[in-house]
């Protein structure tokens, strides 16, 4: 690599290490180390890419373990992009080190072929009673005992439907005003279907026709952030072809973390804009407030993908506030990952519950029976942390506290 | 290196949990913000965590039984290379130690560990209505160890004064390990003359004198309201009389700020948003108080600004101050934007003038800028003539990283010749140790005297502050 002139020393220079990231960033927080602050990390990029030190287990591990939640990047005086640099980092050490086992079935096995896994989740939806009990309204399962890759903690309860099968079955009203295609992502498509359904349903409610393409694929984010170049291109270039093939005048998505994906990555290559859900609705159609809601007092947790990488807060709260009946508490900390990260909770679990659980305190000190949030992820994470407090909150989807107040209307 | 014999004792002190070898860990101790550590590669052997006074002793006895150096550090935001360890040995981190130890309000003093941050300490005070006054730009992330071992201060400290206006007690353990307690070891008194002034010694010391353990602190009322007077002036040498006039219209503001030509072009590149007119500098001036003092004070400033200024505008409205104060709370960081692909570096960055000659340096400034055509973007505490001098370059330049050097040189000795200080908040550190013989004459020699006589083994932060030399 050029140490002078390449792309990572241009995005390395600005950094005036100041320390700043060292006040927000959630990793740094937890384990008080400079080497698991964002400064030390850009310091030990500099150090590796300058051959001051040697890429040894350790250093992986501290380029590893960040959430790529962007709080040092919102918080950086200087603007420096660390979850870039992090990203170079990854790519440069899995280049002269290698992928994980763990990480690469995720990334080149499970997700690239979670397609033709498809016709196993009505059968896996029966067996799921062996690996443990329903918690949380049956939403999901509390395991026995550890299971690869997620370990000991909530899984979504397997319905049996996916958002394939919930969409050709979903009935549009009256013809069309526009069309869009839902890019589902995998954790809507599969674990969570019910959320896929509530943003046909509500996009519906509003005119919009939905076509939800077969054959979609992860949107590469988990291999891009093991450093798997390959893969995230292999996964790009799939979903290009199923988008580019589709047709719509726009591109929507309710995953916080696929819309950060398309709109960096994609876009360019894409002849139609992508919107989050709730971009999409205040922004581009004319949002039709329900009549009815019985949700009580929510609160709403920030995707970081969604208020630090495009830069959307307002969208979901003004959707929130639009609700009858619903008393909107905001909470004390909406700049603080939940300690999800994707793969980044697969890898460091313990420190991943960490993260999130001041995060889950302060959701619970609002009050709140409903947090709501606009990512499945952060679904999963906050669900399973609310449980491990004993809270009887529940975690929604936006599009599903809109859905169900329609449904009322 | 350090002996496998001394690794062993050390780790047993402070814990495995809190000894860090490798060199993953020390890497990223090998800097600060300033130039000077940026340009070398200064990795300590050793980096330790401490969360007592008691480890904090133990770890100085190995140091001096070994001859080991000992660099404290806190969140090593500083930027004059104060914390790094150019000598090698060991960085004891002292972050850990972040606690509030009491609160004892009705005799306006808290007493806190070092590492806490400064933010921390001021959130935690403002329920109950106190906080402590000296307001470093680096708040979010500052320790209060670092502020009270490099004297800090910020835009306030026109009316509130620097750091050691607010420390009435010191928990010190000195180089050779053995702990003191200054301003009286049971006192809870807001003020003291007995013996020497122990705390003074240790204020600003850097790390040379003593490792601070414990702070006691003075606080004082959050004040019950702020207002901002914003002038724009079309002649640089107009701000400095202004300033001088309000002074001797006996009033005081609790921060005056300027902003000269190139700190008004970055901040508007940083915030696109912000329109401020093509002015050779602006001027902020924050009065706090009680609503009718606030109300005076700005419409008696406001006055004596139009006799100078081009425009002149004041609020006491929260949004609007927000608004005002955000070109200069962006400034800083801002710097860099005004030349691409090159970054601002921290050499000659923290001068400080007679008020009277603010102007004259900031014109000098922009000539030496000039000279090497190298944009300089310079603001600052005008209240207190401290200039904060942003040379942007691109650092990965050898021709650009000599001739800052010698800007930060210039500017020094431009200081100096001024008859003013090279350092007003950041310190000396390595960055400023060249200049200590000018600047300070014979006490130079004394205290050198001082740290021979505390530290015989110079164990403790050597080679800084020119402490070294014959």
């Amino acid at each position: 690599m050029d140490t002078t002139h390449g792309e990572l020393a241009g995005e390395l220079m600005p950094c005036v290490r100041c320390g700043q990231c060292r006040s927000v960033c959630p990793v740094f927080l937890a384990k008080g180390m400079e080497s698991d602050s964002p400064r030390g990390r850009v310091a030990l990029v500099r150090a590796l890419l300058e051959g001051r030190i040697e890429a040894n287990d350790l250093l992986a591990e501290k380029i590893e373990q960040c959430a790529l939640c962007r709080a040092c990047f919102q918080e950086c005086p200087s603007g420096v992009h660390v979850e870039r640099i992090i990203l170079a980092a990854r790519e440069k050490l899995a280049s002269l080190r290698g992928i994980p086992l763990q990480k690469k079935v995720l990334t080149r096995w499970l997700l690239p072929n979670v397609n033709r896994l498809r016709p196993l989740i009505p059968l896996a939806s029966r067996v799921q009673g062996l690996i443990g009990d329903e918690v949380g309204n049956g939403e999901y399962r509390l395991p026995y005992y550890r299971l690869p890759l997620v370990g000991k903690r909530l899984v979504p309860n397997l319905t049996g439907q996916t958002i394939y099968s919930v969409s050709s079955r979903a009935t549009v009203p009256g013809a069309g005003q526009r069309k869009v295609i839902l890019f589902a992502g995998c954790m809507i498509a599969y674990a969570y279907p019910k959320v896929g359904r509530a943003v046909l349903e509500v996009l519906h409610h509003h005119g919009v026709e939905v076509t939800v393409p077969k054959g979609q694929a992860c949107c590469g984010l988990p291999a891009l952030a093991s450093g798997d170049k390959d893969a995230f291109e292999r996964a790009k270039r799939q979903n290009l072809d199923i988008l580019r093939a589709t047709n719509g005048g726009a591109i929507v998505t309710a995953c916080a973390s696929c819309g950060s994906t398309l709109k960096e990555y994609y876009q360019q290559d894409l002849p139609l804009k992508v919107y989050d859900f709730s971009e999409f609705l205040v922004d581009q159609v004319e949002f039709r407030p329900p009549r009815r809601a019985s949700e009580g007092r929510v609160t709403y947790h920030d995707p970081c993908h969604l208020r630090k990488a495009q830069g959307i807060t307002g969208q979901p709260r003004r959707l929130l506030k639009s609700l009858p009946g619903v008393a909107f508490q905001e909470v004390s900390n909406p700049d603080r990952c939940c300690g999800f990260g994707g793969t980044f909770s697969l890898s460091y679990q313990s420190l991943s519950d960490e993260i999130g659980g001041a995060k889950v305190d302060a959701l619970m000190r609002t009050g709140a029976g409903t947090v709501v949030t606009a990512c499945p992820g952060c679904m999963l994470h906050l669900s399973n942390g609310l449980h491990q407090r004993q809270s009887t909150a529940r975690v929604l989807h936006l599009a599903e506290v809109l859905a169900t107040s329609y449904r009322e209307d | 290196m350090l002996s496998t014999e001394l690794l062993e004792k050390v780790r047993r002190v402070v814990g495995p949990e809190n000894f860090f070898p490798s060199d993953t860990d020390r890497l990223c101790y090998a800097t600060d913000s300033s130039l000077l550590s940026q340009i070398n590669n200064w990795v300590p052997d050793l980096v330790i965590r401490v969360m007592t006074t008691e480890q904090v002793s133990e770890i100085l006895k190995l140091a001096n039984e070994f001859k080991v150096p000992v660099v404290p550090r806190g969140a090593g935001t500083g930027q004059c290379c104060g914390s790094v360890a150019h000598r090698g040995g060991i960085t004891m981190d002292l972050t850990g130690m972040n606690q509030i130890v009491s609160l004892d309000l009705e005799n306006l003093q808290v007493v806190v560990q070092p590492g806490i941050v400064h933010a921390d300490l001021n959130n935690a005070l403002a329920p109950h209505g106190f906080f402590f006054p000296p307001d470093p730009g680096s708040t979010k992330m500052c320790t209060l160890g670092g502020m009270v071992s490099f004297n800090s201060s910020g835009q306030r400290s026109v009316k509130y004064g620097t750091t050691k206006q607010y420390i009435l007690g010191l928990e010190v353990v000195l180089p050779t390990g053995e702990v003191i307690v200054t301003g009286g070891v049971r006192s809870r008194a807001l003020k003291s003359v007995a013996g020497y002034d122990l705390t003074g010694l240790m204020i600003g010391s850097e790390g040379t004198l003593g490792v601070i353990t414990k702070i006691r602190l003075k606080v004082l009322p959050i004040p019950e309201k702020r207002g901002l007077v914003v002038a724009f002036f079309d002649q640089l040498e107009a701000t400095g009389q202004s300033v001088v006039q309000v002074f001797r219209r006996r009033l005081l503001p609790s921060a005056i700020e300027i902003m000269d030509r190139t700190a008004m072009k970055a901040a508007a590149l940083y915030k696109p948003d912000l329109v401020l007119p093509d002015v050779e500098a602006m001027l902020l001036f924050e009065v706090d108080g009680s609503p009718a003092d606030v109300a005076y004070q700005a419409k008696a400033i406001s006055e004596i600004c139009q006799q100078f200024a081009q425009t002149v505008e004041w609020t006491d409205d929260p949004k609007r101050l927000a608004e005002l104060w955000t070109a200069r709370s962006v400034v800083g960081a801002a710097a860099g934007r005004v030349k691409p692909g090159a970054t601002r570096v921290y050499i000659g960055e923290d001068i400080c003038v007679p008020v009277t000659k603010v102007a004259q340096a900031l014109r000098i400034i922009q000539q030496t800028s000039a000279k090497y055509n190298i944009p300089i973007v310079t603001y600052g505490h005008i209240g207190d003539g401290n200039l904060h001098a942003a040379p942007v370059i691109n650092t990965y330049d050898p021709n650009e990283i000599e001739n800052v050097k010698k800007i930060g040189d210039e500017i020094h000795r431009m200081a100096l010749t001024l008859e003013g200080t090279t350092t007003g908040e950041h310190g000396v550190g390595l960055t400023r140790a060249g200049y200590m013989e000018e600047e300070l004459g014979f006490s130079l020699q004394v205290m050198r005297k001082i740290k021979r006589v505390l530290d015989p083994l110079n164990i403790l932060n050597p080679g800084k502050m020119a402490l070294d030399a014959a």
